[in-house]
């Protein structure tokens, strides 16, 4: 796998992530609260990418705009995902949650890894995170009632971009984490991968925007 | 570093991440194959329940069909040919007869009028219990088992611990659905006794029935299925139950039940 490869992906990401941006924008008005936590987490991804591309032209760092951006989209999914599991008490575990990522980013941003380097552990945490709320949601799916509804269930389909990307993004970053990034070809592989899979996020953010939610 | 048990770091990175992707394959091919078994269940429950209330219809229109025959040869045979006798004899009346035989004739007119009138009063009654209109259930069951067993070839015994109320309707059907299971066991039972037991459990009407008859045997399940199954559309339509008892000895033994007051129109929906 080359770097031509990669970099293939990561254009076809960015302009693929056009999509769901100006749905989003087109949509704000018409969708549910859930969605608009989906539409600015595809404004905050858009962002991202954004500046991180102009500051690696610039040959600055841009590590450190991921410490900021793994907490902020793990707010918002968290705040999704209580959403939908509709747990009991969703606002306070979700507080409990974000509070407890938010010291752990903290801690890690500036007492282990620096300002300046990747934030893999808490983006390995978040991962498994997101992971697990994909799974739990599926589960919560099938012990409902009514078994018609998931096909224009917009949700079905985010989470399942969800799971597909974010359980092999918390096996890479779980490995990049355990220094086992040090070898270069490794890099290339994991993050072709990687932004392979990102395009079935991108795809499932269409989805969500594109499927009417039922009322 | 860069051998770990024979793979290297790239082959097993690639093959963690693989993994990570068919373990969200299996996820969602699972909770598909899963939702789609659940749909396919419930589509053939509905389907199951859809045939039963086809059949329920189905019986209900048969015994009303069977219902109106009644009526119309009871009043042709019964009514009708009293009817026909008395104007003959009322012809006879216009002719001159002598007083004696005019008194005998006269006599045998009225017999026949008041024939006439008990039939078409049993007539009425078949189809709208008075004595349930006026003193409700109870003595409507009351004066139905007093009936019987004045004929002296059955003994039914009511047992009636029940006090509450319940609409019309309801009891209406209870009171089809006791003449119905009375009705069966006179036909095709060949009972001597008959216990019915009226109560109230948690807020449901019970009754039990039982008889001390041959059983029901699969002709006479035939023969009897359309009254059955007219027992299910009534207690069907006040959320209740038929259950058939274990017993020892022989005869049938039902448990049936139902609500006491109507349910509103979406809760009855089940």
């Amino acid at each position: 796998m080359t770097y031509e490869l990669l970099n293939a992906l990561r254009e076809a990401s960015l302009w693929l992530l056009v999509i769901p941006l100006i749905l989003g924008i087109v949509r704000w008005k018409r969708v549910s609260n859930e969605i608009r936590l989906i539409i600015l987490i595809v404004w905050s991804t858009f962002i991202v990418y954004f500046a991180t591309r102009y500051l690696h032209n610039l040959s600055a760092n841009n590590s450190w705009i991921y410490n900021v951006y793994t907490p902020s989209v793990f707010v918002l999914m968290v705040l999704l995902y209580t959403r939908l599991l509709s747990v009991k008490k969703a606002k306070f575990l979700g507080l409990i949650l974000i509070s407890l990522f938010l010291v752990f980013c903290i801690y890690t941003t500036f007492y282990v890894h620096g300002n300046e380097n990747l934030n893999t552990n808490a983006i390995t945490l978040s991962c498994l995170v997101y992971t697990l709320f994909a799974v739990v949601y599926f589960g919560k799916l099938i012990s409902q009632p009514r078994q018609d509804g998931y096909k224009k269930n917009p949700f079905v389909y985010f989470n399942f971009g969800v799971l597909l990307y974010y359980s092999s993004a918390f096996f890479l970053f779980f490995v990049v984490g355990n220094d086992l990034s040090l070898h270069p070809n490794l890099f290339r592989v994991g993050w072709t991968i990687n932004n392979f899979l990102n395009l079935f996020l991108i795809v499932s953010y269409i989805l969500v925007l594109w499927i009417k939610s039922p009322a | 570093m860069d051998q770990i048990t024979g793979l290297t770091n790239t082959e097993l990175l690639v093959i963690g991440m693989l993994s990570m992707v068919l373990f969200s394959l299996g996820v969602a091919l699972l909770f598909l194959a899963y939702k789609k078994k659940i749909l396919q269940q419930q589509k053939e429950h509905q389907r199951k329940e859809a045939e039963y209330q086809k059949q329920l219809l189905r019986a209900n229109l048969k015994s009303q069909e069977q219902e109106r025959n009644r009526i119309g040869r009871d009043l042709h045979d019964g009514v009708g040919s009293l009817l026909t006798t008395s104007k003959m004899y009322f012809s006879h009346l216009e002719q001159d007869h002598d007083k004696a035989e005019f008194e005998a004739l006269k006599q045998k007119v009225f017999e026949l009028l008041d024939d006439t009138i008990n039939s078409v009063r049993r007539v009425s009654l078949d189809l709208r219990p008075v004595v349930l209109e006026q003193l409700g259930l109870s003595e409507a069951l009351t004066n139905l088992v007093h009936q019987l067993n004045k004929g002296g070839d059955i003994k039914v015994d009511l047992n009636n611990s029940w006090q509450g109320t319940m609409p019309e309707e309801f009891e209406l059907n209870w009171f089809r659905i006791v003449q119905e299971l009375l009705n069966n066991t006179l036909k095709h039972a060949e009972a001597t006794e008959v216990g019915i037991q009226i109560s109230e459990n948690q807020g449901r009407f019970v009754l039990i029935y039982e008889d001390n008859g041959k059983g029901l045997s699969q002709p006479v399940l035939k023969e009897t299925g359309l009254g059955m199954r007219n027992i299910e559309s009534r207690l069907h339509l006040m959320e209740g139950h038929m259950q058939w008892m274990d017993k020892s000895t022989p005869g049938i033994g039902l448990r049936l039940s139902s609500i006491t007051k109507a349910s509103a129109p979406d809760e009855a929906e089940i």
